[in-house]
């Protein structure tokens, strides 16, 4: 149904491997319900790999709601850590709200 | 003091609302296809029109062709009467001259008459004496005699004239034209020829004749009779086909000619071009009035589509409403010296519906459960997730406390299997305690109206439902003042973008401590005030209100 009332919202994503175990995703656009799940298939490998610490980069983040929050709930689960960075206040502060800042250990 | 409870389900949805729009859509279509009518019937029209015009056209072009054969025959006809009055005139002067010298006139004009000759009969006349009968014939007997009004008349008449004096037919035993000449110079004598015409009048012209390709019919009389016929190149009149008619001066006579074609002179394809134009005419009709019912017919198909579409939409969407409030409770309980109300506001139309819920349930005789929650993501997965917590919380509730069995939610296989999140706010109340103690899995915090004051309750936070089993919730306790208002909430409420949820929770305290009246009317203008009409996610809200 999302085609018939607007354009879906668009995020972009980038991998980064810095081959010390750990593995970057930076995040451009908006995280919602319908791009959590493409994100989520599309760095399905990228995650399997991480050893040390899942960085997610969100400066460029202008939108996450609550799948968004889940899906990185999800990730901390597969990861031996997580670190949310570079989080703008909005997203800072649900992350917060939640209960989760020991968790995606934002940054 | 009992007061009455209150819930607020207005949208019900409805399942049957699209499909009343279907037959009404589909009626103009049906209308359109007179459209296919009309373009046939307007093709013909025009191919018929096309058609006459061209018919018509090939027409006047073959009768005008035709119009100038018969001229042309006419005057090659008349091109021959010299051939006769030459020998004549030529005899004529002789006897003129010589007197009626019958040896000499005999030997002239011997290689005249005869079988196979122009004439069958020559003969001179004295002017003046014609009853004492010819002077001189050459041939056969002259027939004039025996013809209707005798051989005066003719002589006579040729004796006054300057030219041939033409009399056809004679009918004998052989049909004859016969001339009647009385010279240039109008001398004493008079010169009769007779010509003889086959029994039938049939007449083969040669095929390589400038006119083969027509038939041709010559009658000595100003009319075409057949008595009068002169000569045929068919064996039965009449022509056939269509026919010009041409008449021309014969001496004294008049030959009516007439002229009627074997193939058409213009050609073939000006004759046919009608018939050309009317099939590709009908083709083309054919084929516009095919693709409009296929233009139509897409165009149905494509409004039938959207018709279904949107009304699999209404229906889904009506599904899952119906769904999300048959999962909500349908009665608050009614306890004395609170007021109950709660109010679910479903997102912006096309957006689909969230997994936010709220539950008031009395635990026993001095304590209240209030629910608020929130199941991250959106659709059927959201609202069976909610569905399951919602359950296993009023059951749990009977017998444990909020921080005692939260943690046990996270174990839910729906919310396993959809790796999703909830958030849920529990705060239990005890009216005559004046207390309420708030536990909070990750859910935004309850506000606390009083007195035109508002503060947030800011609780522990625990992590949400789904992140850690073996995550821990504390109980954080408030006392309530006299008249105050609590309310929770989802972040429907109180969520905009490019703004933080702080920004949010401030606009909710602001509004909250302007607005006032009874718990009913304060949440309608909660509602109506913060949470604004962009927003289009889903918002739940629960309150209860200290009546004394």
């Amino acid at each position: 149904m999302d085609e018939l009332d607007s354009p879906p919202p668009r995020l972009l994503h980038e991998v980064i491997t810095p081959g010390d175990g750990s593995v970057v995703v930076v995040l451009d656009g908006e995280l919602d319900l319908a791009t959590t799940q493409r994100l989520n298939a599309a760095v399905q490998d990228a995650i399997a790999s991480v050893t040390t610490c899942l960085v997610v980069d969100v400066e460029r983040l202008e939108f996450a709601d609550s799948s968004a929050i889940a899906l990185w709930v999800n990730w901390s689960n597969r990861v031996p850590r997580i670190e949310i960075r570079n989080p703008r206040l909005m997203v800072r502060r649900v992350i917060e709200m939640m209960g989760l800042t020991e968790v995606l250990n934002p940054s | 003091m009992i007061e009455p409870a209150v819930t607020t389900l207005d949208d019900k949805p409805t399942l049957e609302l699209a499909g009343e729009t279907v037959p009404q859509r589909l009626r103009p279509a049906r209308r359109s296809y007179n459209l296919v009518v009309a373009v046939l019937v307007v093709g013909a029209l025009v191919t018929a029109g096309l058609a006459l015009v061209s018919a018509h056209l090939a027409s006047s072009n073959e009768q005008h062709l035709l119009n100038l054969r018969s001229k042309e025959v006419a005057s090659a006809l008349t091109a021959a009467l010299p051939d006769v009055q030459t020998p004549l005139g030529a005899a004529v002067a002789l006897v003129d001259i010589d007197g009626a010298d019958v040896p000499k006139f005999s030997q002239f004009v011997a290689p005249y008459v005869g079988p196979g000759r122009s004439f069958v009969s020559i003969s001179i006349w004295r002017a003046g004496h014609l009853d004492q009968g010819p002077v001189i014939v050459v041939g056969e007997k002259p027939e004039l005699p025996m013809a209707k009004g005798g051989a005066d008349a003719i002589l006579r008449a040729a004796a006054k004239r300057s030219g041939l004096t033409v009399r056809g037919l004679l009918h004998a035993t052989q049909p004859r034209i016969a001339y009647a000449y009385s010279g240039a110079r109008k001398g004493p004598f008079i010169v009769e020829g007779e010509q003889a015409l086959a029994a039938s009048r049939y007449t083969q012209l040669p095929a390589n004749s400038a006119y083969s390709n027509v038939d041709v019919a010559v009658y000595i009389a100003k009319t075409a009779v057949a008595h009068r016929l002169l000569l045929s190149t068919v064996r039965r009149l009449r022509l056939p086909g269509r026919q010009a008619t041409a008449h021309v001066a014969f001496g004294s006579e008049t030959l009516t000619v007439v002229v009627s074609a074997r193939q058409p002179l213009g050609g073939t394809l000006p004759e046919r071009l009608s018939w050309v134009i009317v099939i590709v005419g009908l083709l083309l009709t054919v084929g516009a009035g095919a693709l409009t019912f296929r233009l139509i017919a897409g165009r149905r198909g494509a409004q039938a589509l959207a018709v279904e579409n949107s009304r699999l939409y209404a229906e889904q969407r009506g599904i899952a409403q119906s769904l999300q409030h048959a999962l909500l409770p349908e009665a608050l309980p009614k306890i004395d010296g609170l007021r109950l109300a709660a109010r679910y506001e479903a997102g912006a139309p096309g957006v689909d519906i969230g997994g936010d819920w709220y539950d008031l349930m009395q635990l026993d005789a001095d304590r209240l459960l209030l629910v608020i929650g929130d199941v991250s993501g959106r659709g059927i997965r959201a609202a069976t997730t909610m569905a399951s917590l919602r359950f296993a919380i009023q059951y749990a509730a009977k017998t444990e406390m909020p921080e005692s069995f939260l943690p046990k939610l996270s174990g839910l296989r729906a919310l396993r299997e959809n790796k999703q999140l909830a958030t849920v706010l529990c705060v239990v109340v005890e009216p005559k305690a004046r207390t309420v103690r708030v536990t909070s899995a990750g859910h935004l915090p309850p506000v606390m109206v009083h007195d035109g004051q508002s503060e947030l309750l800011l609780a522990d936070v625990g992590l949400p439902i789904g992140v850690d089993p073996n995550a821990t919730y504390t109980a954080t306790t408030f006392s309530v003042p006299d008249g105050a208002t609590l309310l929770g909430f989802t972040d429907g409420l109180v969520e905009r973008h490019h703004e933080t949820l702080d920004d949010g929770l401030a606009r909710l305290c602001r509004v909250a401590a302007e607005v006032n009246g009874e718990l009913e009317a304060m949440m309608a203008q909660i509602l109506e005030q913060v949470r604004g009409t962009e927003s289009v996610d889903d918002t739940a809200i629960a309150g209860i209100q200290w009546t004394n």
